[in-house]
């Protein structure tokens, strides 16, 4: 845990409240490995694991569960249009996930399987990261995810010039924007 | 006892009790944490060998906990229930050789899992879907190092992997390519030092790099323009130690701002003073303390981090 106030341990207010979002949690993790046990990945199971990872995106288990359905959806379906679909949707929990914590490796990594199969939008991908990098300039997940969608899309290497000046120009001192110069 | 414990310094006492008492919590902030069970074990069990506590804890249950967390495909999840990774398989593998239990387990098995992760190009992947990051590299070649089995892989093709991940300030990234960052140079540059390649690390450009790491206040940042966090008191430090060029940082200023991050009053540290307190913190500040000699505690090894003596036992002890 980074950046958090040590707290004194008298707060019997907030330590209540604490508590019964700690039993939300333990129920939601609860029904969640039953379904991954299981193998349920009903529609009802999958919006449940999308609200575990967005109260807590550290669960590797439950971006695993996630390709698991993916997997099984993609053993059973053809219609691509169905497929972009359902993968759009694993973009928008990501991105609800990366809002809570823009650090997190399983958020990033399951972004970039998705995008792998081909059926997203680079160009969305770029709003993304412009929007991610604005926020956090020094976020070396988005600038790793970046170079990753930059070399999918076969982007010019003079546009990414670009992308790193206009980070430079607006703090000289930002060693990432330097360093993606290379 | 030294006089720096008289002096209460190091509050060796605090900190023993805020340990046995993590496992307890059922706080929010405890059970966000569950997933990576087992490598906080491993912080907190590794604290307490380094500070000469660790018969407060039930060597039986701690191993028996572990195997429940082993799957048919020899890698370890981190808690019970969740999915094999790396990361848990090195965290759980580093309990074992601490506690002298690694004849609790099928040492070919881990290594067959092992090996299954490593890619074409030779790095390696965190599970089946394929996360590559030089964190899994470390793990890989750490674990197969304490299992004796590093031959299973190919090293050569895992050294030259992590060798081309560093960078024009000759610190090393995630993946090629990727910014500098001190907790991947430690895992870059202990996994050279495991399979003695060190050549491969520009000591003294390196050096620089990790000694700039040091700020006003005598804490270590992991990167340029970043704050001090005691963590890198570790990354920084190992890294520093290996390459032989620790003399390049203040010492005592760093000593100083790793004791200024204990809460004196409950026992553990935190990332920077004043912060809440967790068990990665606590680890982290004191085999920083340790690697700086601060009396009372055992010294840890730079490259394993783990306790020499433990180190010492794996590879000076009874052959397998």
């Amino acid at each position: 845990m980074h950046g958090r106030p040590r707290k004194s341990l008298s707060d019997g207010g907030s330590q209540e409240k604490d508590m019964a979002k700690a039993a939300g949690l333990q129920s939601l993790q609860t029904q969640f490995f039953k379904n991954h046990h299981e193998k349920i990945y009903t529609k009802e199971a999958l919006q449940l694991n999308a609200k575990l990872l967005e109260i807590n995106p550290e669960i590797y288990t439950a971006w695993n569960y996630r390709k698991l359905a993916i997997k099984q959806l993609l053993e059973s379906e053809s219609d691509s249009a169905v497929i972009k679909q359902s993968l759009d949707e694993e973009l928008r929990v990501v991105e609800r996930a990366l809002k809570r914590n823009h650090k997190s490796y399983g958020a990033w990594h399951h972004r970039k399987w998705v995008i792998n199969m081909g059926y997203s939008s680079l160009d969305h991908e770029f709003q993304l990261l412009d929007q991610l990098l604005k926020a956090d300039s020094r976020n070396f997940h988005g600038w790793n995810y970046r170079r990753f969608v930059a070399d999918m899309k076969k982007s010019r290497d003079e546009d990414e010039l670009k992308f790193t000046t206009k980070k430079i120009n607006e703090n000289f001192s930002n060693y990432s924007a330097w360093h993606n110069r290379r | 006892m030294s006089s720096y414990t008289r002096m209460g310094e190091l509050e060796i006492e605090k900190h023993t009790q805020f340990i046995m008492s993590v496992e307890k919590k059922k706080d929010f902030d405890s059970m966000v944490m569950e997933h990576l069970r087992m490598s906080g074990a491993y912080w907190g069990l590794t604290t307490l060998d380094l500070m000469g506590k660790l018969d407060a804890v039930n060597r039986e249950e701690v191993v028996s906990w572990v195997l429940q967390c082993q799957h048919d495909c020899g890698g370890f999840s981190g808690n019970v229930g969740h999915d094999p990774h790396i990361l848990y398989t090195l965290s759980a593998i580093q309990i074992l050789a601490l506690l002298d239990k690694l004849d609790t387990i099928d040492a070919d098995k881990i290594s067959a899992y092992i090996v299954g992760l490593q890619q074409e190009d030779g790095s390696f992947a965190g599970d089946e879907w394929g996360e590559i990051d030089t964190r899994f590299s470390y793990c890989a070649v750490c674990c197969l190092s304490i299992l004796h089995r590093l031959d299973k892989i190919d090293v050569g093709k895992a050294i030259s992997y992590v060798a081309s991940c560093k960078n024009f300030d000759g610190g090393f990234g995630c993946t090629p390519g990727g910014e500098s960052h001190a907790g991947q140079i430690f895992c870059c540059v202990s996994a050279f030092a495991i399979s003695g390649a060190l050549t491969h690390v520009d000591r003294d450009l390196l050096g620089w790099w990790l000694c700039e790491r040091q700020v006003k206040s005598g804490g270590l940042n992991g990167r340029p323009e970043k704050l001090a966090d005691v963590c890198y008191s570790w990354w920084v430090l190992s890294s520093l130690t290996i390459i032989e060029r620790v003399h390049w940082i203040d010492k005592e200023k760093l000593k100083t701002f790793i004791l200024d991050c204990q809460d004196k009053e409950h026992g553990g540290i935190s990332d920077r003073p004043d912060d809440a307190v967790d068990v990665f913190h606590t680890f982290f500040g004191i085999a920083g303390l340790s690697l700086l000699e601060y009396p009372g505690l055992k010294p840890i090894d730079p490259a394993y981090a783990l306790p020499v003596h433990v180190v010492d036992r794996l590879f000076f002890g009874q052959p397998h």
